[in-house]
């Protein structure tokens, strides 16, 4: 198997400048995204923490339209893929086609869509399982690989996958593997009144607004980059390790909701989404060392997804954030009287 | 190069030690209110429960307790010292400091090498690899860190007063005070109990003493001997067991009992036949007073020499000395039986001329007076034992009961008790014996006062002011003392004072105003004018002299003087209540009569008394030298 890569050294950051830069996107975004300041915040951690993210919300509450704009903020290429039950894996990933080239035939590998630095996963759930898949060794492993070839995607590589939760008809829910490489899940809140408001002026007038190109993919990178070098105190992680670790029914700092209404809790994969985002938490508050509230904020949605509620959960309509919730209020940060 | 601590790192170290010392006073206070709290209430369930039942060990608990939250507060005071890296923790979590001191403290640890100073090059050249990367952010975040101890407030880790264990401890502490200031009856109980073992090993000592005294130089089948031993018994488990009065009472009332049911009664009246006899026979022997004292072995050796001398007398000598033996028959039946037939063997075979029968039965008469003296002596002996267990156990039954009364504040002395509550009649100055009202021991008297020890009880008031016969009356004016009937119940002795100990005799009548309920034993006269009502036999006081012995419940050391009230055992019964003052005016006794016409009646009363009631021997003494010296004949 060969290998194809075409990545780049990134430039350093300086770590005073993260916190201005991502600003400056968040900023650039929210000319464009009314209201939102949360998934906006929770969707650039995603990016900065070299994650992916999944959005889940009923229709007509701009997801792509984030999306699309954080792709146009940020200076980097993006390829929507709309999600539909016939969607095959090489309708993602690419194929060989035979192409004739100076008397000869061969093969050529033809990129698929997910070689972008963006890409959004639209309705993901409307697909069959195995084109869902299709995305796991990119977002994991951020290649691809056909026929034998390896293919790497290029840095920044960040899938932002959107699913309708009303429409159950011909969808198929993600399975938990897939599920777990997503570093969050999101929620996509209505909008107030007042944002809805500002939402008809700017988008039912003679311009749409665009965001304007405010940072490179290098720069993503490096802010990447600088992101896992955050030191974080081990009892901080022991912190993320713990609330992880009461997500699990048998665990002993387990609260009751958990006990009573969790099949399976969330994977190792979880404390790194929890440690990971923290970091981008702490850097993006001018910090340089990641806080226990940091793991905190971002618990919701690395866990949420991680969470599998068991039968009766499900039944008695219990959600994956009351769950996570009860686990955020059992296991109190360390302190000292 | 070596490298230095980095500067920043011991800033923070050094900004955080004031932090660290008022974190530890927070925890002290903290742990010091819990620990008063936890104090204060097991300091007032301990009062409490010394206010419930007496608790030897109260103070001595409470002591302790004191001790040992001191030493518990000051080694929780060593252990809750924090670390420089819990004062950082709970600095940022006070002052929201997003774990930024923890953390610089916590990364300082781990990366040993990042804890040092950076060198010049370093400070220049930041390096763009990973290690260099984290390396620069963890020195960032410990310049952030101290950035942020600066602006920290300085008053922070105020010592918090918990609302809980403060209201507990003033709670407890509240309630506290009055259960330890407020009198505590439970004290008295102790007391009562020290003063009972006190009583209790005075009277093991005594008893001891006598049991020592008992077994000197006495063979193992000498029935003082077993008392002895017996004695030894009782001695331990006087010190053993002091507290368990009752069945000390009860031991030695049974001992004594048994002792008193194998005394003659008429021992010492056969001492003083003996004396009697043991002098008139050396006086008949010698010719001349030569054993005033009356001693039968002195008597004896007198009998051995006139034995030796009969052959040597003339016929009429040998009369004469026949009918002076003769002449001493009385005294000798008095003596025992024995002693009886030898002295009329001796007079017969000297009438009849039979000089060796004469001779054998002098000797015989010798031999037999020292043999009654030895029985006396042993009677003497268990009766002085009876008397020392009878006295152990009125002063322990005192002990015990001074306790008892002093638990029932409504039963002081004067307080004009209600009579039928508390004691049993028969408990008086008796205890242990449990004998009930009118059992026995005053058969046919009639008048006896009341039931018991209680004051005011069983008293008669209005039915005393009796004087007696004799010239002395009692004086009078004596409040009544609760199982004793006023004074002047002396019986008339013509100028003798009265003797409250000796039970009237004849008709003479006890004199004193009963019913005024006052102190409850002789040492303790109640005072004043007490009423009450107390219940109580309808019978008046009791008339002396009929011929029962009083058992005497006073103390012998205020014998003889006039005045002293003496009572005799009451029994109880529900009689009428009564209202009576406690205090009168004795009257002289009007009666006269010559003294020769009642001496033999006062002397073998008194003989009798004294056998049968317990008298010093000194007393014993001092009475038969006082009725021998009355003598008529």
């Amino acid at each position: 198997m060969t290998e194809q890569t075409t990545a780049v050294a990134p430039p350093e950051l300086a770590p005073a400048a993260f916190a201005e830069r991502a600003q400056a996107i968040e900023a650039e975004v929210g000319t464009v995204i009314v209201g939102q300041e949360a998934l906006v915040r929770q969707t650039l951690i995603c990016l900065l923490a070299n994650g992916h993210a999944l959005l889940e919300g009923v229709p007509g509450l701009g997801k792509t339209m984030l999306v699309r704009t954080i792709a146009e903020v940020i200076d980097c290429s993006f390829n929507r893929i709309q999600f539909t039950p016939d969607l095959m894996p090489a309708d993602i990933v690419g194929t060989n086609i035979l192409i004739e080239e100076e008397g000869s035939r061969q093969f050529r590998f033809q990129q698929g869509p997910i070689f972008a630095n963006l890409v959004l996963a639209d309705e993901i759930n409307r697909a069959t399982p195995k084109t869902q898949s299709a995305l796991l060794e990119a977002m994991q492993e951020q290649q691809v690989s056909v026929a034998r070839q390896r293919y790497r995607l290029e840095p920044p590589f960040f899938v932002l996958a959107t699913q309708n939760p009303l429409e159950m008809e011909g969808t198929y829910p993600l399975p938990e593997a897939q599920l777990d490489r997503f570093l969050f899940k999101l929620w996509v809140p209505f909008p107030e009144e007042d944002d809805l408001v500002r939402i008809m002026d700017r988008t039912t007038g003679a311009t749409v607004p665009h965001g304007r190109k405010t940072a490179a993919a290098e720069e993503i990178v490096a802010m990447q980059r600088l992101a896992r070098s955050v030191p974080i105190a081990p009892h901080v992680t022991a912190y993320a390790v713990s609330l992880l670790a009461a997500t699990h029914p048998d665990n002993a700092r387990a609260p009751e909701l958990v006990r009573q209404y969790v099949r399976y809790g969330g994977s190792p994969r979880g404390a790194q989404a929890l440690v990971l985002a923290g970091k981008i938490n702490a850097l993006l508050d001018g910090r340089f060392n990641v806080s226990t509230d940091d793991v905190r904020s971002v618990a919701l949605p690395a866990l949420r997804h991680r969470v599998i509620r068991n039968f009766e959960g499900e039944a008695e309509g219990i959600t994956s954030d009351a769950i996570v919730r009860s686990v955020l209020d059992a296991v109190a940060p360390p302190a000292v009287d | 190069m070596t490298m230095g601590p980095d500067p920043v790192l011991l800033d923070i170290r050094r900004g955080l030690a004031p932090y660290r010392r008022r974190l530890w006073l927070r925890r002290v206070v903290r742990d010091a209110m819990v620990g008063l709290a936890v104090l204060a209430v097991l300091e007032l369930a301990l009062a409490l429960a010394a206010r419930l039942t007496p608790l030897d060990w109260y103070p001595a608990a409470a002591i302790a307790l004191m001790t040992v939250a001191g030493v518990a507060l000051f080694a929780d005071a060593v252990r809750v010292r924090p670390t420089l890296h819990e004062t950082a923790l709970a600095l940022d979590g006070e002052q929201g400091l997003r774990d930024r001191l923890s953390s610089a403290l916590e990364l300082a640890a781990r990366w040993p090498e990042l804890a040092m100073a950076r060198d010049a090059s370093d400070a220049v050249d930041i390096p763009g690899d990973e290690a260099g990367r984290y390396a620069r952010l963890v020195r960032l975040q410990r310049s952030d860190a101290l950035r942020t101890l600066h602006i920290a407030d300085r008053r922070a880790f105020r010592p918090r007063l918990e609302r809980r264990p403060l209201t507990a401890a003033a709670v407890a502490l509240l309630l506290l005070v009055p259960a330890i200031a407020l009198p505590n009856v439970q004290n008295d109980v102790l007391a009562d109990r020290q003063r009972l073992r006190q009583a209790a090993e005075q009277q093991a000592k005594r008893l001891e003493e006598t049991a020592k005294k008992l077994a000197e130089g006495r063979t193992a089948t000498d029935p003082r001997t077993q008392l002895s031993e017996e004695l030894k018994r009782i001695v331990r488990q006087l010190r053993e067991r002091p507290e368990d009065l009752e069945a000390l009472l009860a031991r030695l009332g049974s001992l004594e009992d048994s002792l008193r049911a194998g005394l003659d009664p008429a021992n010492e009246q056969r001492a003083a036949a003996l004396t009697t006899l043991a002098r008139s026979l050396s006086r008949a022997s010698t010719g001349q007073d030569s054993n005033p004292k009356g001693d039968p072995k002195q008597a004896r050796q007198d009998l051995e020499r006139m034995a030796d001398g009969l052959k040597g007398k003339t016929a009429a000598e040998q009369r004469k000395l026949a009918e002076q033996l003769a002449g001493l028959e009385r005294a000798a039946r008095e003596s025992g039986a024995e002693t009886q037939q030898a002295l009329r063997d001796a007079a017969q075979s000297l009438a009849r001329g039979d000089l060796e029968s004469a001779e054998e039965a002098l000797r015989r008469l010798g031999e037999s007076l020292e043999r009654e003296q030895q029985r006396v002596e042993q009677q003497r002996d268990m009766a002085r034992a009876a008397n020392e267990l009878q006295e152990a156990r009125r002063r322990l039954a005192d002990a015990g009961r001074r306790g008892q009364q002093s638990n029932q504040p409504g039963q002081q002395p004067g307080q004009g008790q209600q009579p039928g509550q508390g004691q049993q009649p028969g408990q008086g100055q008796q205890p242990g014996q449990g004998q009930p009202p009118g059992q026995g021991q005053q058969p046919g008297q009639g008048q006896q006062p009341g039931p018991g020890q209680q004051p005011g009880q069983g008293q008669q008031p209005g039915q005393g002011q009796q004087p007696g016969q004799g010239q002395q009356p009692g004086p009078g004016q004596q409040p009544g003392q609760g199982q004793q009937p006023g004074p002047g119940q002396q019986p008339g002795q013509g100028n003798q004072p009265g003797q409250g100990q000796q039970p009237g005799q004849g008709n003479q009548p006890g004199q004193g105003q009963l019913g005024a309920g006052g102190g409850t034993n002789a040492r303790f006269l109640g005072s004043g004018n007490r009423s009450g009502s107390f219940r109580g036999p309808t019978q008046g006081n009791r008339q002396f002299g009929t011929g029962q012995i009083d058992p005497v419940l006073a103390d012998f050391d205020r014998l003889g003087k006039p005045g002293d009230p003496s009572y005799v055992r009451g029994t109880g019964g529900d009689g009428q209540q009564q209202q009576g003052n406690g205090t009168g005016q004795g009257t002289r006794n009007p009666t006269l009569l010559p003294y020769t016409q009642v001496y033999q009646d006062f002397a073998d009363f008194a003989l009798t008394s004294l056998e049968r009631s317990y008298v010093p021997l000194g007393i014993r003494d001092y009475v038969r030298d006082y009725f021998a010296s009355l003598d008529p004949q």
